[in-house]
């Protein structure tokens, strides 16, 4: 503990020395959090987007509708899931159609739900921002761009074809989720409606487990179903834009680490002069008693110390930020953006940075890298001092 | 004073090494950086250029329209200069029936140039040469379960053709958006105006030969020209057709900048660290020199020399090998990432092999971060510097 | 047995090319609470004997024994270690750590020894005491004077309760009244408790207080006196 309390006030005593070096700790550490919680917040966005809007934590349908998705490879027959975290369960079925409004023509997948079933599952139902959800047959929902696109307003009609059959449904309700997938193409009706078209009973069910179990039950179930079912998690649900996410962390988690080397450079540079200038201190500490390695030790403690302050305040500074940007839609305008010029993405029109605890824990790992480094070059100054000069001359 | 500052430089190799290569480094990594995303951008923009074409004819007001006959028109004859491309084009909406099978799809009607241009895309067969031939894209072939050689039926009610017309497969397209891949039949124009509007066409693409990707000013010059020859109709560039685009292209350099800033304040913050520690070790030596008769303003300005010194030297090192690495993604190079997600990055319009692309924009922002940091950097430490006390600086003990 | 025992101790330093011979086979032996006084013009060897018989420094031949231990078979850190146990050090300047109090310094090497606080500081404060410095106990370096600075250093190398104390020039940086009142000191410290001091000097006013006077020439033991 003494040698703790040794190299706390060797590094108070140069104050603006510490402060400067804090400088640049503060800067990397904020980066690291922001970073992170920014990663983390996209994934959670994307995760939030594919899991209640666009498709569903879990969806349940035989290999090869996976495969190939065409009603032909619909369920048979709506299997029973034995799960204790499935917390509801409704069938889907969509369907390839086009649809007439009576000036255009849009093509687009159509989704046949369980309007009651839809609730429990979906946060689609809930984001009808004109009219109404889905009661009865002869009724759909729209994504309100689509609408737009088609030019059909609610209380209108709209015919959707398959080729084979036809419908003539009346517009009910424009759903608004800013979610790109649901309001640009969303089309939403009665399963039964979409059953008379297909002729299938439904092409998979929607699961709905809790947030962050998707992948495992999925695999759970995929174990316990009958031959031929394949459950698939949220992650492995989601279109392109994963690999975006993916490739982020792949590209900015090296850099992080890069800036976190930096920064242990500029921490063991100003504790090379440090030590430098207090060879003699240290000589006495040697004639004292201290063997050569306490003192590199104590080198590497200084530089952990020098750099821990600036962490500290790094991380306060840092979380306060991400505090900020995970309550705050500060990304927003970014995201309507990118909204815009993908919209097949799934991208939501709203990111909010996560904030974990164990942001901290990766930031920290520039104190030692800073320790480390220090033992390795101003630490060797120490393991090679030669005692007896240091003590000769007054 | 100059040679003072070099060879106090030298007397620290060791921390000045460091330094001068966090700044290299940050150079480097910054023209590296710029080059990647400017060939990146360039490519989206470019893949966005070649499926507008430079020059865009539609009818006017076409944004509000809403029934094919009001978005068609007939082509009118237009005075365009030698090696200039124009094609009629006409897309609308269709239903594709194979069998059992439907999907709804994009219906493209390609003059020959524009057929000719799809020839790259081609995954399997060949170009439509007669009247009742087809391309698909690949997905959509899949999705219907249909081969070259198959029949599909395109249905597409409302317009003022036929509304229903059979196709023969010969060839796939493979289009790096599997989205549009599966929602693509492109025919010939006379196909498509039989089966929606005979003799019309929704736009005209013109090409022009021999302009850089942002270059407006051609197209400008050319818009004019064409202006009284359009009656009822209207022309617009390719970024005016695609307005999201073009509000993208002011963002891109203030991104950059920032991007680039974020670099630079991390350099910038240490090379401060560096000066301030090299003051700290010679406040004897400053104390001297002041003693010699030097004026504060000269002792800032030994260490500002120091300082610039310092960051020129680090700075051409780091461009001249970020520009060397540029010369080497010149020639195309394809992103640090697993193939899976560079596959991916195709459904965004990023192709695989990217062009790095550095302008004297790009080397003249990151050498004028280079400079400004240096000399933020020395103003603290050198202000210190000049501020000290002969006789006590000669006196002073760490 | 002696304390102390030095064996044809020979130092040579080699830098750019040039030998320099600090020590030419010295003999020396020092018994338990002896008061001797090393002497000798500057550059005759003095600081390189006390730091090889420290074990800061190695002798080139010969042999060095402390305490029954022989100190140039020991590697760096066994040196250390023994210092730790054995060795009180005092020096001509700096000799304290300047971030720690008078007290903490006095205290240091029984904290490494791992004492527990209250025993190291209640020892501290007695070798203050003995040396006059009580009410100076929570002062930094800085704030005592010169004089004061070596009290502290004299005191902490008792504290310890070393075989040996070795003392490189301790008044060199002290006006003479402060020189004399710190061998004073150290003169009755020897008498009362029997530590044994070796010290050396330049100061011939000190060596009245010495029980043994050992003069160093040209790295060579010339002679020796007891007053």
């Amino acid at each position: 503990m003494s040698l703790l309390r040794l190299a706390w006030r060797s590094v108070l005593r140069q104050r603006r020395r510490t402060a400067l070096l804090s400088l640049v700790v503060v800067y990397v550490t904020v980066a690291t959090l922001f970073l992170l919680g920014f990663l983390d917040g996209y994934g959670e966005s994307l995760v939030e987007a594919y899991a209640e809007y666009v498709e569903a934590p879990v969806a349940v349908a035989q290999e090869a509708w996976w495969a190939d998705p065409d009603p032909e490879h619909g369920l048979k027959s709506l299997p029973t899931l034995a799960h204790p975290l499935v917390q509801a369960v409704s069938p889907r079925l969509s369907v390839y159609a086009l649809l007439r409004s009576p000036y255009r023509l849009e093509g687009g997948l159509v989704l046949g739900v369980d309007p009651e079933g839809e609730k429990g599952l979906s946060r689609v139902p809930a984001k009808v921002a004109e009219g109404r959800w889905l009661r009865a047959r002869g009724e759909v929902v729209l994504g309100q761009r689509l609408a737009e696109r088609l030019d059909v307003r609610v209380g209108e009609r709209l015919v959707v074809e398959t080729g084979k059959a036809a419908l003539g449904l009346e517009v009910v309700g424009l759903v608004r989720a800013g979610v790109s997938n649901v309001d640009f193409f969303g089309v939403y009706l009665h399963l039964e409606d979409a059953q008379a078209l297909t002729g299938a009973l439904a092409t998979h069910l929607a699961v709905k487990v809790p947030r962050g179990r998707e992948g495992a039950v999925a695999q759970a179930l995929s174990r316990t179903l009958p031959p031929g079912l394949q459950a698939k998690g949220v992650w492995d649900l989601m279109g392109p834009i994963r690999a975006d996410y993916e490739g982020s962390r792949l590209l900015y988690i090296p850099l992080l680490g890069l800036f976190m080397l930096l920064a242990a450079i500029a921490v063991v540079s100003t504790t090379y002069v440090s030590v430098r200038e207090r060879l003699r201190e240290f000589a006495v500490a040697e004639s004292l008693g201290l063997t050569p390695w306490r003192l590199a030790g104590q080198v590497a403690l200084e530089a952990a110390l020098a750099s821990g302050v600036g962490l500290v305040l790094g991380l306060l500074l840092g979380y306060a930020l991400l505090w900020y940007t995970s309550t705050h839609d500060v990304f927003g305008p970014l995201m309507r953006m990118s909204v815009e010029l993908l919209p097949e993405s799934g991208l939501s029109e709203h990111l909010y940075t996560a904030l974990r605890p164990a942001y901290a824990l990766y930031a920290a790992g520039v104190v030692g890298l800073s320790a480390l480094l220090a033992l390795l070059f101003p630490g060797r100054l120490v393991l090679a001092l030669e005692v007896p000069r240091y003590l000769k001359e007054g | 004073m100059l040679r003072l500052a070099w060879r106090n430089l030298l007397r620290t190799p060791g921390r000045n090494l460091a330094t001068g290569g966090v700044v290299a480094l940050v150079v480097f990594l910054s023209l590296v950086f710029l080059s990647v995303y400017a060939g990146a951008f360039d490519a989206f923009f470019r893949l966005l250029l070649e499926r507008t074409g430079h020059l865009v004819v539609r009818v006017e007001s076409y944004r509000e329209k809403e029934d094919l006959e009001a978005l068609t028109f007939a082509p009118p004859a237009l005075p365009l200069p030698p090696g200039t491309q124009v094609e009629g084009v006409l897309e609308g909406q269709a239903l594709v029936i194979a069998g059992e099978r439907s999907r709804a799809a994009v219906l493209t009607g390609l003059e020959a140039g524009g057929l000719e241009r799809q020839r790259k895309l081609l995954k399997a067969g060949r170009l439509p040469q007669a009247s009742g031939e087809a391309l698909l894209g690949e997905a959509l072939a899949r999705a219907l379960k249909v081969g070259l050689g198959d029949e599909v039926v395109a249905y597409a009610p409302g317009g003022m053709g036929l509304g229903i017309f059979p196709f023969r497969v010969v060839g796939l397209l493979d289009l790096p958006e599997t989205h549009l891949e599966a929602r693509t039949l492109v025919v010939g124009l006379g196909d498509a105006q039989a089966l929606l509007f005979p003799g019309r066409v929704t736009r005209l693409e013109i090409r022009l030969s021999g302009i850089g990707l942002y270059d407006q000013e051609p197209l400008e010059a050319l818009k004019a020209r064409l202006k009284p020859h359009l009656e009822g109709l209207t022309v617009e560039t390719w970024l005016e057709a695609n307005p999201l685009y073009a509000a993208l292209l002011p963002l891109y350099d203030t991104v950059m900048a920032l991007y680039v800033g974020i670099f630079f304040l991390l350099g910038g913050l240490i090379l401060l660290n560096a000066l301030y520690l090299s003051l700290v070790e010679r406040v004897r030596e400053f104390g001297l020199l002041s003693a010699l008769g030097l004026t504060g303003r000269r002792v800032m300005a030994l260490v500002f020399w120091e300082s610039l010194l310092l960051v020129g030297v680090s700075a051409l090192v780091g461009a001249g090998l970020g520009l060397l690495l540029h010369l080497e993604l010149l020639d195309g190079f394809r992103l640090p990432l697993p193939q899976w997600i560079l596959e991916q990055y195709r459904e965004f319009g990023l192709p695989e092999v990217l062009y790095g692309r550095l302008g004297v924009k790009e080397v003249l922002l990151t050498l004028g971060y280079a400079v400004g940091v240096a000399l933020l950097a020395a103003l603290w430490p050198g202000y210190l510097a000049s501020r000290l006390e002969p006789v006590e600086a000669m006196r002073y003990v760490p | 047995m002696p304390i102390v025992e030095a064996k044809g101790v020979r130092k040579v330093y080699r830098g750019d090319g040039v030998e320099t011979e600090a020590l030419r086979g010295v003999d020396l032996r020092l018994e338990a609470g002896e008061f001797t006084a090393l002497v000798g013009p500057s550059g005759s060897g003095k600081s390189t004997l006390l730091h090889i018989l420290a074990g800061l420094d190695l002798p080139t031949e010969g042999e060095v024994w402390v305490g029954g231990v022989r100190l140039d078979r020991l590697s760096r850190a066994e040196r250390a270690r023994f210092r730790l146990e054995h060795v009180g050090l005092v020096f001509q300047a700096y000799n304290l750590l300047p971030v720690l109090t008078a007290l903490e310094n006095a205290a240091f090497v029984l904290e490494l020894r791992g004492l527990s606080r209250p025993e190291r500081e209640r020892r501290a404060m007695a070798a203050l005491e003995a040396l006059g410095l009580a009410d100076k106990a929570g002062r930094f370096p800085r704030q005592l004077s010169g004089g004061e600075q070596q009290r502290v250093a004299v005191a902490r190398a008792l504290a310890a309760e070393p075989l040996l104390v070795l003392a490189d020039e301790p008044t060199a940086n002290l006006d003479s009244k402060t020189g004399l009142a710190l061998i004073e000191r150290m003169q009755a410290l020897n008498e009362e408790r029997g530590v044994t001091f070796l010290f050396s000097t330049h100061d011939p006013r000190l060596l009245a207080h010495v029980k043994r006077i050992v003069r160093l020439e040209d790295g060579r033991l010339v002679g020796e006196e007891w007053p």
